[in-house]
């Protein structure tokens, strides 16, 4: 009887801890469903979460998000770790189609991105360096002036970033900074004013030169009145440039600048591209950290939704 | 026998603390399993409770969330109405705006400008101010209708007690009329005025004079010599104008001078008249606008939400 018993009450105990295993084994098991699932109702607001899980940076871009709020989240981690790496505070001025762009609507400078980022820059501490990211092809000149004021006025270094182009506008800003980064291939372009007429937009320059080709008599009174205010408005661009590089060159190479990007002796979309900012004189770095490309991504490029990969 | 029922007594206690260590876990797993699924529904709602509380107090960082929960108008409005009030408590003033900014809700194509109404609701606003109440004027616009731009100048040049005008980033054209009449004037460092040349039919008036002295008269048409003679009338009604706002507060030859820069068409129209020019030229101004001035700028929609195609950080 008595080893009956005792081999009774070991298998007893046997079974409930065969059972009890299995239980936890099964608990175990249904365990990374319930992962995955909290991970998805954070994916709203945090879609490349999955990035952080060190999957390894080569692989092509994490999920990418398909709505308003996911992709500007994305982007906004992607500044945050450039800020972490560089130490610095990043403002962004990319005028890129979007999503969510109309149709038909081209983005440029505005008087609108001047009052935004005067107003960024106005909280970013003194002592705090900043990285200005410029992609643009230019626009309203006033308030790329006011934005180059700004940049010019901050107390700490400001450094320009152009990873593709800054043209016109972009370009005046970008010689406000104390320094400019690009690569071999990124451009910037003339500053030279464009006048608008009836007729469409003219360079200033052109207009200006005009008056000396033609005899008088046989140009049209329009075109006489706006050679008076090409001649201004150059003399504006000029004047601007020069004080935007005071103290970056002596006073004598500044002029030759401003009268070589404001003058308007070659097309306004001419590029001006690394070794000429060079030969120019300005503060030109060569290399764009790779975290400014992977904000790009964040941007449709063809204008189209994106596809999930 | 004895020893079997401490054997078996024994392999009950082990049954019953194996099985609630299970149980123990497995209840724990179904709670938050629970959790998850009902959470994942709530968490949409939570976040918008959560981005809306917080959309005042919300000075930087996460934009991704503002951009799209913005305020009513109704909201922005009281907010406004708010900051205007404490301003007045904090200066002891009375605070009007002149601000011409696309709003959330304004038409696409619509392009705010000084008109005939700002100026009637101005006017009934600086009359209805007391006359020994300051009056803080906050002015942002580009500028518009040249006419009721000089009645607003006007209503603040013959306010009795001190008059202070806040550019917190530009007054351009006849905005700078406004700017001229102030006793004082408050800008930032990037902030900007601008020549008030008179545009006639989007020329400069001088421009447009100046075509008289260059081409042979019967070779000019008939449209161009009318334009230059209402161009030479505004220039000098212009010029007038200017000095006689400037009277009070510097010397009439100074006035002249300054009211000749300012109109005579020695710049391109678009020319930044700087904190440092402005100060040189002799105008009462002091740097930097009150904190508040600037969080009343923050209600109107500056981020790219609206704005199609841009984004800004």
């Amino acid at each position: 009887m008595d080893p009956f018993e005792l081999s009774l009450s070991l298998g007893l105990i046997a079974v409930t801890a065969i059972n009890s295993g299995a239980l936890l084994y099964a608990a175990h098991k249904l365990r990374p469903p319930e992962a995955t699932t909290t991970e998805e109702s954070h994916g709203g607001a945090e879609e490349p979460s999955d990035q952080e899980s060190s999957a390894p940076e080569t692989s092509e871009a994490p999920r990418r998000p398909t709505t308003k709020a996911g992709i500007l989240a994305w982007r906004q981690r992607i500044i945050e770790e450039i800020e972490k790496e560089r130490g610095t505070r990043v403002i962004t001025m990319i005028h890129k189609k979007e999503l969510w762009t109309e149709p038909g609507q081209d983005p440029e400078i505005g008087i609108e991105d001047t009052e935004t980022i005067l107003q960024k820059m106005r909280k970013v501490p003194p002592t705090t360096p900043i990285d200005f990211i410029i992609h643009t092809p230019g626009g309203y000149a006033l308030a790329a002036q006011m934005m180059a004021m700004a940049i010019k006025f901050h107390p700490s270094k400001v450094t320009v970033m152009v990873p593709f182009y800054a043209m016109s506008g972009g370009s005046l800003m970008s010689l406000a900074a104390g320094e400019i980064r690009m690569e071999k291939y990124s451009v910037l372009g003339p500053v030279d004013p464009q006048i608008p007429t009836p007729d469409g937009m003219y360079p200033a320059g052109s207009i200006a030169t005009l008056v000396k080709t033609k005899p008088i008599q046989s140009i049209t009174d329009r075109m006489i009145i706006m050679s008076d205010v090409a001649n201004l408005e150059i003399e504006n661009a000029k004047a601007f440039v020069i004080w935007l590089l005071q103290g970056k060159m002596d006073k004598e190479q500044a002029e030759r600048v401003a009268d070589f990007l404001a003058r308007g002796y070659m097309s306004h979309a001419t590029p001006i591209t690394l070794d000429v900012a060079r030969a120019i004189g300005l503060n030109v770095v060569e290399g764009i950290p790779d975290k400014v490309y992977e904000l790009f991504k964040t941007f449709a490029f063809t204008g189209q939704p994106y596809r999930h990969a | 026998m004895d020893e079997i029922d401490i054997v078996l007594a024994l392999a009950i206690l082990a049954v019953f603390l194996l099985s609630s260590i299970t149980n123990f876990y497995l209840i724990r797993y179904l709670v938050r399993r629970l959790d998850a699924t009902t959470q994942s529904g709530v968490k949409a709602k939570a976040e918008d409770d959560e981005s809306e509380s917080s959309e005042e107090g919300e000075d930087d960082g996460d934009d991704g969330e503002e951009v799209l929960h913005l305020p009513s108008k109704e909201e922005i409005l009281a907010r406004r109405a708010q900051l205007v009030k404490e301003l007045e408590e904090e200066r002891g003033s009375r605070v009007l705006t002149l601000i011409h900014r696309k709003e959330p809700w304004s038409a696409v194509d619509d392009e705010p400008e000084i008109v005939l109404e700002d100026s009637e609701v101005i006017l009934q606003q600086v009359r209805e101010t007391p006359p020994d109440k300051p009056i803080d004027f906050i002015v942002h616009t580009e500028g518009g209708l040249t006419f009721a731009a000089d009645l607003m100048a006007m209503a603040l040049r013959y306010h009795k007690a001190k008059v202070t005008v806040m550019v917190p980033f530009y007054a351009m054209s006849d905005g700078t009329y406004l700017v001229l009449s102030a006793d004082e004037i408050m800008m930032e460092k990037c902030s900007i005025l601008a020549p008030v040349e008179p545009l006639i039919d989007d020329m400069q008036a001088n421009a447009i004079m100046s075509i008289l002295k260059r081409k042979p008269i019967e070779t000019i048409s008939d449209r161009t010599i009318l334009l230059a003679e209402s161009a030479r009338m505004e220039t000098e009604n212009a010029k007038e104008f200017v000095k006689w706002l400037l009277i009070d507060k510097m010397s009439e030859e100074q006035a002249t001078q300054v009211a000749n820069f300012l109109v005579g068409g020695f710049m391109a129209s678009t020319t930044p008249i700087t904190l440092d020019v402005a100060r040189a030229i002799g105008l009462n101004v002091v740097e930097g606008v009150p904190e508040k001035v600037h969080q009343l700028f923050e209600t109107i929609e500056f981020t790219g939400g609206l704005r199609p195609g841009k984004q800004y950080q």
